[in-house]
């Protein structure tokens, strides 16, 4: 039999204390949770972890567009190099050390910000001999108005004029496009470009178009008239006794005056040419 | 940060057992389950904060005891009283009891109505069995085996948690 003044067990406190208190429908966990979930906000206030995210965020998106700023004003801002030859050839070196003789009223520019990074670009007006290095990871390329030449370690020539482009290779290979068309050049090849796209091209052309920065002339069995014509565009002068025969020359004329090389076709042609100025 | 679901899923573990917590304070379940849903938002709204808490169960504790505190500064002096007679257990033992009791609340849930109804009529609400028998128009007996039953089912529950956790 139990005594009554026995003190409770724990298991038997309990049993008395939750009998006394229950009530029906009470203590409902799912109701008690259906009640409190409207009450969980969750943009009660912006916790302080959050604010350092948010501010994080907004700083990268700041240094991105600042970044982004940057490569775009670096991609309009130029900073060009203008080369102009007068009365003389004028000979320059680009950044790449590549070698350019300018003719006498050409000029040449190039972007001294960029020439180099991927490409190695120069426009050009007028007439242009071009020694260029050989850099395989930039291509060099000469752009006039009408054409673009694209360069891998070559020497060769560029005459552009508005309507059409010029070019003449001494050594290498080089590719001539104009927006329609392109055709690959080697040595002793001349190609023209027009302005409606089409590309002629010439076979064995005469070194001679290069005599003005060369000063070096090469005849084969060349008609007299030809000699002459040449001299004449290339010496600015006019030449008189032109005999009616047709006469051929063969010789070299290398860095030589006008008069010394007239001299020397009147003795080996038994002509009487003369300068006019 | 805490997900709601994660939340939920230690409202379901503590909602009884603190309100048998609490209920020792109140005395009163409506009080007790006020006070505990209370003390689960305001720990939310902590949580979201940001404020980093180690032990949820122990912080919500804390919390209701606080918070039934407060409760009872208006009636102070008598609380006192009977809380000073006996010997307030250890805070573990009061987190122990409380699930004692909350196993206990979940167990005359699942009683039967009719032996639900006959408990509740002797244990809480004072009657005689005489009186249960009269006002149900059934014998005395069966009030008896009723209460004993329940008993019975009961006391089982409280001795499976003692030994559960004591064994």
């Amino acid at each position: 039999m139990k005594n009554q003044h026995d003190p409770l067990t724990p298991e038997e406190e309990s049993l008395r204390f939750v009998s006394r208190f229950y009530r029906e429908n009470k203590n409902n966990t799912s109701e008690a949770w259906k009640k409190i979930l409207p009450h969980l906000r969750r943009d009660r206030k912006t916790s302080r972890r959050m604010w350092i995210y948010r501010t994080v965020a907004a700083a990268a998106v700041f240094a991105g567009i600042l970044i982004g700023m940057t490569y775009y004003w670096n991609r309009l801002h130029t900073d060009w190099v203008i080369v102009t030859a007068d009365a003389k050839p004028r000979e320059l070196f680009l950044p790449d050390q590549s070698n350019i003789t300018l003719s006498p009223g050409s000029s040449l520019r190039y972007d001294r910000l960029c020439f180099g990074k991927d490409e190695r670009r120069v426009e050009l007006s007028g007439k242009a001999y071009f020694a260029v290095h050989h850099e395989a990871d930039h291509p060099f390329r000469v752009a006039t108005p009408t054409v673009t030449i694209q360069v891998l370690g070559t020497q060769f020539q560029v005459e552009a004029a508005t309507d059409s482009t010029t070019a003449f290779v001494a050594s290498g290979k080089v590719r001539f496009s104009t927006g329609k068309s392109y055709c690959d050049l080697t040595a002793d090849m001349r190609a023209v470009g027009q302005k409606d796209g089409n590309i002629r091209v010439t076979k064995a052309a005469s070194r001679n178009e290069l005599a003005w920065k060369t000063h070096r002339l090469t005849y084969r069995h060349t008609p007299l008239r030809q000699v002459v014509d040449e001299l004449e565009k290339l010496y600015g002068c006019s030449i008189t006794g032109i005999p009616e025969e047709e006469l051929f020359l063969t010789s070299d004329f290398n860095e030589m005056q006008l008069t010394d090389i007239i001299h020397i076709i009147n003795q080996t042609l038994d002509t009487h040419l003369s300068v006019e100025p | 940060m805490i997900s709601i679901a994660e939340f939920e899923t230690s409202f379901r573990c503590y909602y009884r057992p603190l309100t048998m917590y609490a209920l020792r304070y109140t005395e009163n379940i409506d009080d007790a389950e006020d006070i505990v849903q209370q003390a689960f938002i305001d720990t939310w709204d902590k949580l979201n904060e940001g404020k980093n808490i180690c032990s949820l169960k122990a912080y919500l504790y804390r919390t209701v005891r606080n918070n039934c505190l407060d409760y009872r500064t208006p009636h102070a002096e008598e609380a006192c009283e009977e809380n000073c007679k006996e010997q307030e257990p250890s805070e573990e033992e009061q987190i122990v009891r409380s699930e004692r009791d909350a196993q206990l609340w979940t167990a005359i849930d699942r009683l039967p109505q009719k032996r639900k109804q006959i408990f509740l009529l002797a244990k809480r609400d004072g009657l005689s069995y005489q009186e249960i028998a009269e006002e149900l128009n059934i014998s005395i007996k069966t009030v008896e085996n009723q209460i004993a039953a329940a008993l019975k089912t009961l006391r089982n529950t409280a001795i499976r948690i003692y030994l559960f956790f004591f064994s």
